[in-house]
């Protein structure tokens, strides 16, 4: 009896079942396969090896240099306007910044071989409020051994890098690596 | 990666003239397919709101970036659009101009909807070559070199997926389905692939608890598709 109940399913019975079925599933799935909000991301490959000095300038024109910055959480971000993914990425570093700032986070966002002009631009039309260099020879990149863009190094207050990122970050990976490293005692 | 042609002083991102050709090829195959002069208006509205809804998406995503400058919102990026929103919008846009120029929707919509898969396979090259949408790190033996990390091909895996998406279709459409049905059908597919993908895009947009905004779009997708393929009820017997 059972059976011929089962078998005897109208059209209109078997489409809401698969329909059941579809939202079961499909919201499974997304929960199955969601981004685990603190994971350690896979591309992190250094770990605490000294801030390397690497001079710059300001959109300016200013000398600067990244070990002046010493003493702050940092994010030194080296990055292209040209690069899609270094511009995907911006909009989460600058709503990290607007969070982390007052703790002591900085970003400093280098620009590999670009003219000023070209990155005043873009900084001004996507409205960045972080300190932006120019790096035009791209030294900095050298010395991070950098060979694609974009790429993400985060400098603990006692000045030592704590991660290397290479490829966009994403807004879970920069909260997962700064608060803790905000967390921290501050270096000497 | 990031590919340039560099014409005098521009210098032109592969991945975006990728998306133009392909673009324009879907408004080719689909006015053919249409066969109906209200396809060629169809196409133009289509690629506007897709231009704009999928943008208008990409920025409120993006609040952050575009709220501090709207003028954003207006420039020339083609890779800062929205796929799902895109995809919707062009469908209400084609549905809207079929309902003005007294034309069945199901009909523009069936015929834009075949004429889609194959172009976007060819956009989802682009996005390969622009190095937009990275997939994830993988040790997998045909993960490719990219921003530093071996990764998932995810522009191929799309690409493919649309392809197998393009022969279903096609196979749908030799047994003339009634109005809409094909359009539904393709939607179900561009859910799944949203839905299955996702979780391989590097770059992908999450909200609350790491939950991966693009896979709640497509389920969507599934869902409207599936309510759109509910099968007619059958008058009573003696009505």
């Amino acid at each position: 009896m059972q059976r011929e109940r089962g078998a005897a399913l109208t059209p209109d019975q078997r489409w809401a079942w698969l329909l059941v079925a579809a939202v079961c599933g499909g919201l499974g799935w997304i929960v199955a396969t969601r981004e685990q909000p603190m994971a350690p991301p896979a591309a992190a490959t250094i770990v605490a090896p000294p801030l390397v000095d690497v001079a710059a300038q300001t959109l300016d024109g200013a000398a600067v240099r990244l070990g002046d910055q010493r003493g702050q959480v940092i994010l030194l971000n080296l990055w292209a306007t040209w690069c899609p993914p270094c511009r995907a990425e911006m909009p989460l570093i600058q709503a990290a910044y607007g969070q982390y700032r007052d703790a002591g986070f900085t970003v400093l966002a280098v620009s590999q071989g670009e003219e000023a002009a070209t990155v005043a631009a873009y900084v001004r039309e996507a409205g960045l409020t972080f300190p932006v260099w120019l790096d035009a020879a791209g030294a900095a990149g050298r010395a991070y051994q950098v060979r694609a863009l974009p790429a993400s190094i985060f400098i603990g207050r006692d000045g030592t890098v704590r991660a290397v990122y290479r490829g966009p970050l994403s807004r879970s990976v920069i909260d997962g690596t700064v608060v803790p490293l905000l967390a921290e005692p501050g270096g000497s | 990666m990031f590919p340039l042609l560099e014409l005098g002083p521009l210098n032109l991102a592969t991945g975006g003239l990728t998306l133009l050709v392909a673009a324009y090829w879907w408004s080719r195959r689909f006015e053919r397919r249409a066969a109906h002069p209200a396809a060629a208006d169809a196409a133009i509205a289509a690629l506007v709101a897709a231009a704009l809804g999928g943008r208008l998406a990409f920025g409120l995503t993006q609040w952050s970036l575009y709220g501090a400058d709207p003028a954003l919102f207006l420039a020339l990026r083609l890779a800062e659009l929205w796929w799902p929103a895109a995809y919707g919008a062009a469908l209400a846009a084609i549905a809207l101009v079929a309902r003005w120029r007294g034309v069945a929707p199901a009909v523009l919509l069936d015929a834009a909807a075949l004429a889609l898969p194959w172009p976007q396979a060819l956009a989802s090259l682009g996005l390969l070559l622009s190095g937009d949408a990275p997939g994830q790190p993988t040790g997998l033996p045909w993960a490719v070199p990219m921003l530093g990390a071996a990764r998932h091909p995810l522009g191929i895996y799309l690409a493919l997926s649309a392809a197998a998406l393009a022969v279903g279709l096609a196979r749908l459409a030799r047994r003339q389905p009634p109005p809409g049905r094909l359009a539904a059908a393709a939607t179900l597919g561009q859910g799944l692939l949203l839905l299955l993908w996702e979780p391989l895009n590097a770059a992908s947009l999450t909200t609350v608890a790491g939950v991966r905004v693009v896979q709640l779009a497509g389920l969507g997708f599934i869902i409207g598709a599936l309510l759109a393929l509910r099968p007619a009820t059958r008058p009573a017997a003696g009505s």
